[in-house]
């Protein structure tokens, strides 16, 4: 006969955004534990809402199955002592419990241990605290006294197999039979011995426990009403979960906001109602934005008026504080608000906002130049990509930034290429479709300056947060040029904003090998993220530059080349040469001392080779298979023929150098030698 | 209908008669009653605490002139620190909720996800933000750590934003209609122009090298009081810098990445406040 599972873990609110973890964690766990003892089940369910966590096993059997285990002893001839030693760790008593085999050779004791039939109960009230103990959370708090955690606080946990209850603790509490409906109806407490009643019971006391079902409930509702009223609402799924996991009995309720406030632009609406109260918010047939709006709440619908108004209010005064930034933004233009960034700092000792505005502009007509594009608009345009950040909206809502000022600078008729880059500036990354080239070039020169910023001001970068956002910037760089193939070298723009930074009596003492480092952590994280080995992405950084969309284009040729034949031959014979190079002091090769033709082949090669990858630009010494492939070919030549740690040390010196003088050109292309651990 | 009076009276008592003691403001301009001592200071160690009182914050940035009829740079907080946490937080927090007439069968009470920190004070805390219809009428926290150090045990944390809720239980169109007591007063008649004027010094008057030097001199006593061994008049210092900091912000002179380095710079001053205040109760 099977039997039923069913823990249900009941507390305070638990937030949408770890509801489903927590089922997948207790899911893995409890897999994890009816595997380990070799327990047969079908499927574990689980199931969540604002207030419980819920975990099903429907064909559990009672009992474990009988097993052998079968411990391998001492060899048959060992000392006493170890002999005995097994006895005892094993409570036996003589070896006539033991039986013997042979394993290679040698003889061998060999227990045969059988564990016998378990319980189910027993081993669930064994485990299932330690199990609940080993859950890894993301976010997890404390109470009271005790050192358990959860989410939020436990009031209550329901254990029960086959019809009775499995007792243990955890967190102050006891396990038990019985639970509560919806705390907003009472909360009635109601006892239950198997997963049926349990649903039963749930609904009755106003809890739909299936995820799908809330979200179903609500869908419709909205879907319902935007029939009635001809509306279109283009359904957000984070929204639906996060709306739909904070209830136990969803109902939908619709309401109006006053039409005066379409004076606010949409993304602010929008911003207010779905982001800062979430709500739901609807457009019409010709996607102009509807004043329509919904909510979920437990409450039933005889509360509606009571719930509308007060919703309603709460809109109306986020608008109003919305309305009166946006009069007090709009009493002066961009280009007078610009002046105001005098008067913030940007980092303490890196100059104020100003100045920084000055510099993307700069920085940012300085790399259409290296890349040879055209600005088709005035160039002076640009000095206001920062001005929204002396607005009083932004100052409000600081997660509009970019926004505000392309709408302001929509408003005051800038270029479309120009508002639109302002106001996407900020994106972490962009999506295939989204083409303004300015924008991607505005993103990341003022990325770039922040990153400067931060270096200039504060000298380095401790701990593993991210307080200042420069990681994520740096990130936001690398993923712009590689996904848009911006070519480009920032080593330059370094060179040119540091400049500008002391022209504007800042002073840098940074230097461009930190700003590299930090910049060569941030691409391997991103190309490991895509698959590339770490080895070949430290070996493509050889060449010191820091051009994401060129390194992207060597590491990915190198790791394709290392898996071919002629990859596998070149890195061998790159190990003869590494294994045998030393740093030499001086480069200068003497012909004279040359006595075997296979010298005389390698230096050739070396000065073609050298200045070829002098000459290499953006190519890449991977591109000519014919270059690669003498490489190989004269590494083992000379190996093979060559004495290097020759008696005579002036020859011994004169090869040295040969090798050291290939290692290095390679280098300036490749760093091979990251490749051979 | 209950006056602003009636609702400050009401919850106070419904706190006194579950063991806590009834504080008194704190003679400090602060950000947020989490500052007071009774609060920032009481919830480290483990001595148990019960404390309710009312606190006059200052958040110079939230002004408006006094032209909007939700938001003020002058307001009221009623708060509760219970340490350790009672099991039942959330039904006395629903049941205080009671004694000033707001009902959770009759009104939408969400508990939503805020994962609530004071940057400055380097406190960290899970729990919600309370919202009443729509409207968020309360902090509800339990504290896991305050100045960098971990609380155990832990302290429930409740904030009741006053005018708030003296807007929703009157059913007030604006804060500045909320009836004071039964004399008809109104917050208005008190209040109004005070915020005028204290928006025109926040947003526009105050002294720009003033605020930048006096955070400094804030920041150096402190760290000469940390010196000397002297929490609690350094964690006054900090209080100090923080406001002032408030008021740079509000001005518009701090970028929104140097905000964080002011931010870390009072924190770093509270953790050793905190540390040494641990350490003398050890």
């Amino acid at each position: 006969m099977m039997s039923e599972f069913l823990l249900e873990i009941y507390g305070e609110e638990i937030p949408s955004s770890t509801q489903d973890l927590l089922e997948l964690e207790l899911k893995r766990l409890f897999e994890e534990l009816l595997k380990r003892f070799d327990i047969k089940f079908d499927k574990i369910i689980t199931m969540s809402t604002s207030r419980r966590v819920v975990l099903f096993i429907k064909d559990l059997p009672k009992i474990t199955k009988k097993k052998i285990n079968l411990i391998k002893g001492p060899k048959v001839n060992s000392k006493e002592s170890a002999i005995t030693g097994f006895l005892k760790s094993n409570s036996l008593k003589d070896t006539s419990q033991l039986s013997k085999k042979e394993i290679n050779g040698n003889l061998y004791y060999l227990y045969e241990k059988q564990s016998g039939e378990k319980k189910i109960s027993n081993l669930l009230e064994e485990n299932l605290p330690i199990l609940l103990r080993s859950i890894r959370w993301i976010k997890s708090m404390r109470w009271g006294n005790h050192e358990d955690r959860w989410i939020r606080p436990i009031k209550n946990i329901l254990c029960i197999f086959d019809k009775k209850v499995i007792k243990f603790s955890y967190a102050g509490l006891e396990s038990c039979n019985h639970t509560y409906g919806n705390y907003y109806f009472g909360e009635k407490k109601f006892k239950c011995s198997n997963y049926v009643t349990y649903r039963k019971q749930l609904e009755k006391y106003y809890v739909i426990v299936d995820r799908l079902k809330r979200e179903k409930k609500i869908k419709s509702k909205i879907e319902e009403f935007c029939k009635r009223k001809n509306l279109v609402l283009d359904i957000n799924a984070s929204l639906l979960k996060r709306t739909s996991d904070s209830v136990e009995n969803p109902n939908v309720f619709f309401g109006e906001f006053d039409k005066k406030f379409f004076k606010l632009p949409e993304f602010l609406i929008e911003n207010i109602v779905t982001d800062k109260q979430d709500f739901f918010s609807f457009k019409s047939q010709n996607k102009m934005l509807s004043n329509n709006f919904c909510f979920v709440s437990n409450l039933n619908n005889n509360k509606k008026k009571q719930l509308i108004k007060g919703t309603q209010n709460v809109l109306k005064a986020r608008f109003s504080d919305a309305s009166f930034f946006l009069n007090e933004d709009q009493k002066i233009g961009l280009r007078e608000r610009n002046s105001h960034l005098n008067n913030i700092i940007f980092y303490q000792n890196a100059g104020n906002l100003y100045e920084r505005s000055v510099r993307i502009s700069l920085g940012v007509q300085f790399i259409y130049k290296k890349i040879n594009k055209k600005i088709n608009f005035e160039t002076d345009y640009l000095s206001f990509s920062n001005a929204d950040l002396a607005t009083e909206l932004v100052n409000e809502y600081p997660g509009l930034q970019g926004k505000v000022g392309g709408y302001y600078a929509y408003n005051e008729k800038f270029p479309k290429e120009v508002y639109q880059a302002f106001s996407d500036q900020y994106e972490y990354e962009y999506s295939v479709n989204y083409n303004n080239f300015l924008t991607f070039i505005l993103s990341i020169t003022q990325k770039f300056d922040a990153i400067l910023g931060y270096f200039i001001s504060k000298k380095s970068l401790k701990g593993t947060g991210d307080p200042f956002g420069i990681r994520r910037a740096a990130l936001s760089i690398i993923k712009i040029c590689l996904e848009k193939k911006i070519d480009f070298n920032f080593n330059e723009l370094f060179s040119y904003l540091k400049k500008i930074y002391q022209e504007q009596n800042i002073q840098v003492e940074m230097e461009y090998e930190t700003l590299y480092e930090f910049f060569k952590k941030r691409i391997e994280i991103l190309f490991e993220e895509s698959g590339f080995y770490t080895d070949v992405i430290r070996a493509s950084f050889a060449d010191n530059a820091m051009n994401p969309h060129l390194t992207f284009l060597k590491v990915n040729k190198l790791q394709k080349f290392l898996k071919t034949k002629d990859g596998i031959s070149f890195l061998q014979a790159f190990k003869r040469l590494d294994s045998l190079n030393e740093e030499c002091q001086t480069s200068e090769i003497d012909e004279n001392l040359f006595n075997q033709k296979e010298e005389m082949q390698f230096y050739e090669f070396l000065c073609l080779i050298d200045k070829k990858l002098n000459n290499l630009g953006k190519e890449c010494l991977l591109d000519d298979n014919s270059i690669v492939n003498k490489t190989t070919l004269i590494i083992n030549n000379f190996f093979d023929n060559v004495i290097v740690n020759d008696d005579n040390m002036e020859l011994r010196k004169n090869r040295k150098k040969l090798i050291n003088h290939l290692h290095k050109a390679l280098k300036k292309s490749y760093n091979f030698s990251f490749l051979l651990n | 209908m209950l006056s602003f009076q009636q609702i400050i009276d009401n919850l106070l008592n419904y706190w006194k008669t579950k063991g806590c003691l009834q504080m008194h403001p704190y003679d400090m301009e602060m950000g947020a009653a989490t500052f007071h001592p009774a609060t920032a200071l009481k919830a480290i160690g483990k001595k148990p605490w019960k404390a309710v009182y009312i606190q006059p914050c200052r958040r110079p940035s939230d002004g408006r002139y006094g032209k909007n009829p939700n938001r003020l740079q002058h307001y009221y907080q009623l708060q509760v620190l219970i340490k350790p946490n009672p099991l039942n937080s959330q039904e006395l927090y629903l049941e205080s909720l009671r004694s000033i007439n707001i009902d959770i069968k009759n009104n939408d009470v969400k508990f939503i996800e805020d994962d609530w920190e004071s940057p400055t004070l380097g406190a960290t805390g899970l729990g919600w933000e309370v919202q009443c219809n729509g409207m968020e009428i309360s902090q509800f926290t339990y504290f896991q750590q305050i100045g960098g150090i971990d609380c155990r045990p832990v302290s429930l944390e409740l904030t009741y934003g006053l005018e708030r809720i003296a807007i929703f239980v009157q059913d007030a169109k604006s804060i500045y209609d909320v009836i004071m007591n039964e004399s008809g007063i109104t917050y208005g008649d008190i209040f109004l122009e005070n915020e005028r004027q204290m928006s025109f010094f926040n947003f526009e008057f105050a002294s720009r090298d003033y605020l930048y030097k006096s955070f400094e001199f804030f920041e150096k006593n402190a760290q000469d009081l940390i010196n000397k061994k002297l929490p609690i008049p350094a964690y006054e210092q900090c209080i100090k810098a923080s406001h002032t900091f408030n008021l740079l912000d509000s001005r518009g002179l701090v970028s929104v990445s140097e905000r964080q380095s002011y931010i870390l710079r009072i924190r770093s001053l509270v953790q050793s406040c905190c540390k040494l205040i641990v350490n003398n109760d050890e």
